[in-house]
């Protein structure tokens, strides 16, 4: 029994991960209608700018494979958090405004190849500051692990399923309430009439690139004490986000936190069962998803009214 | 108020509108009738700035407009009640409203202060105030696509064929807001297929045919205009 526990909450907590890219991806796609291939990138950087901060922070050397536990505790882990979701941000209107912003909106994939060039040239940027060796972050809470009803589970699963879901509960009553929020919800479903209501379609659209690369950024912080910070590390986040994204619906924000969630809670579980078999089911599910629901499980085909 | 100057739009190769010039004064009704695919809609997204002018000057109040981006023309007191109506589907009556005060950045009472004038206006749209906008009936959203415009307190309304896919009730119902409109002062250029309609309350109106302007005049003059009735209001000149 607590072993299934353990799986549902480590589960839960790569799958707020999940939840938090996907969430991103659907942010960019809905108002744009471009993805940010890069992402990947934006989650490893967002780790490196962590690590980066704590040992800022601490006043350490910032050559290092492991960053002691002593840098992570009290305020620094936050701080670091915070850092990485700002810079993370800012690299997103750089990417928006070199690598998105000329070909939006003109047809063609264009931007697909621009944007993975653009994480490409991040990566070897991030090699030549960091170097290619992952890095040990420890976690603010310590390494122990908890007790919970006979489940083992390390206080940073808490800690990122905890702020996982509090981000998302905070964008989502942003969005649905606030006045930005409802612009936001205007351009996704269209930016011309959108500029009708006096909105500044380009800053929002700028706006939701550094939201999107902020979350990712926020991600990699979260996850680097559980995965390792490196380099190599987005990759497998962006892609599996990216599937959450899918399974979830892209057009629907709360569908792609479902997906990630539902994602995370599911890769654990068969790793239980054959850890090898892992990527085979999830991938094998998301055609599934994809041959029977199209739009994905929470996704709405567009309702149109003549 | 506003002046066109042998404006073009073209959609890339094709061009939409042939140097049309024409001029609405403040305070005046004017419309642009013309048969389908005339142009006319493209002429008000031109004016709107949802598509650039290819040459030609837009001026407003005296300035250039022609490559301001649309929500800064919506700042400066032009609003655009579209085509197809096109409401944000997803969002409630109510946010659709508050939308198009978006830009002028009001506090939440003097907003709904502002909403309510508009159910004044539109009464059907106060009884469907917190339901999402797609469950509204054509009329209703027409209704709540004027309103919204109207939220952006314009000088100058540009209504989009109001009366596309209404029943014919609905658009009397609609016409009589208008004229309403009118009289509260605000400037208004109508687009309309409904030639007999819009000529009937326009000050003036312009007749386009093909991207062109073939003739112009006041409403009245152009409603018993011979070649207008034969060829928009489907009366032939030996009936006439």
């Amino acid at each position: 029994m607590d072993v299934y526990l353990q799986t549902l909450l480590s589960g839960l907590a790569i799958g707020g991960v999940y939840a938090l890219i996907a969430l991103g991806f659907s942010i960019t796609f809905t108002t744009t209608k471009t993805l940010n291939f890069a992402q990947g990138e934006f989650i490893a950087f967002g780790a490196f700018i962590g690590v980066t901060m704590l040992l800022l922070f601490s006043g350490l050397a910032s050559t290092t494979t492991a960053v002691p536990s002593e840098a992570a505790s009290a305020w620094r882990y936050p701080a670091a958090v915070i850092a990485a979701g700002a810079v993370a941000g800012l690299m997103g209107v750089l990417i928006f405004l070199l690598a998105v912003r000329p070909f939006a909106g003109k047809g063609g994939m264009n931007w697909v190849m621009s944007t993975l060039g653009f994480g490409v040239m991040l990566q070897s940027i991030g090699l030549a500051v960091w170097g290619p060796a992952p890095v040990m972050v420890p976690s603010p809470l310590g390494d122990d692990v908890l007790r919970i009803a006979g489940a083992g589970v390390r206080p940073q699963e808490l800690l990122v399923l905890a702020c996982a879901i509090l981000i998302m509960v905070a964008l989502d009553l942003v969005m649905r309430r606030s006045r930005i929020g409802k612009a936001m919800m205007a351009v996704a479903h269209s930016p011309q009439i959108a500029s009708l209501m006096g909105i500044n379609v380009g800053l929002v659209m700028i706006g939701a690139f550094a939201l999107s690369s902020g979350l990712a950024g926020v991600a990699g912080v979260l996850i680097a004490p559980i995965a390792s910070a490196s380099l190599f590390m987005g990759i497998g986040f962006a892609l599996k986000a990216f599937s959450a994204a899918i399974i979830g619906g892209l057009n629907n924000p709360r569908g792609c936190i479902y997906g990630g969630f539902i994602l995370g809670v599911l890769e654990s579980a068969v790793g239980l069962w054959q850890a090898q078999w892992r990527e085979i089911v999830v991938f094998g599910l998301i055609i599934l998803v994809l041959a029977f629901r199209p739009a994905g499980l929470f996704g709405q085909a567009a309702v149109d009214k003549v | 108020m506003l002046k066109l100057k042998d404006v073009n739009l073209a959609y890339g190769p094709i061009a939409a509108v042939r140097k049309v010039s024409i001029d609405v004064e403040a305070g005046e009704v004017v419309a642009i009738v013309g048969g389908n695919g005339a142009g006319k809609s493209t002429l008000l997204k031109g004016i709107a700035g949802l598509m650039p002018v290819s040459s030609g000057q837009i001026i407003f109040d005296g300035e250039e407009i022609s490559r301001l981006a649309p929500h800064k023309r919506v700042a400066r007191g032009i609003a655009l009640s579209p085509e197809g109506r096109q409401v944000f589907p997803d969002q409630t009556v109510y946010d659709n409203l508050t939308l198009g005060a978006y830009f002028r950045r009001l506090s939440n009472d003097a907003l709904d202060a502002e909403v309510e004038e508009q159910f004044t206006l539109f009464p059907r749209l106060r009884e469907r105030r917190d339901q999402l906008a797609v469950t509204l009936s054509g009329g209703e959203q027409q209704m709540l696509a004027i309103a919204r415009a109207l939220m952006g307190k314009p000088r100058l309304l540009l209504l989009d064929e109001p009366s596309l896919g209404l029943a014919p009730k609905i658009i009397q119902e609609i016409f009589g807001i208008i004229v309403s409109l009118r009289k509260s002062g605000i400037t208004i250029l109508l687009v309309e297929q409904m030639a007999n309609m819009a000529l009937a309350i326009a000050d003036r109106a312009y007749v386009l045919e093909t991207g062109s302007v073939t003739l112009s005049g006041t409403g009245q003059q152009l409603l018993h205009d011979p070649k207008v009735r034969a060829a928009y209001l489907g009366i032939s000149h030996s009936a006439a």
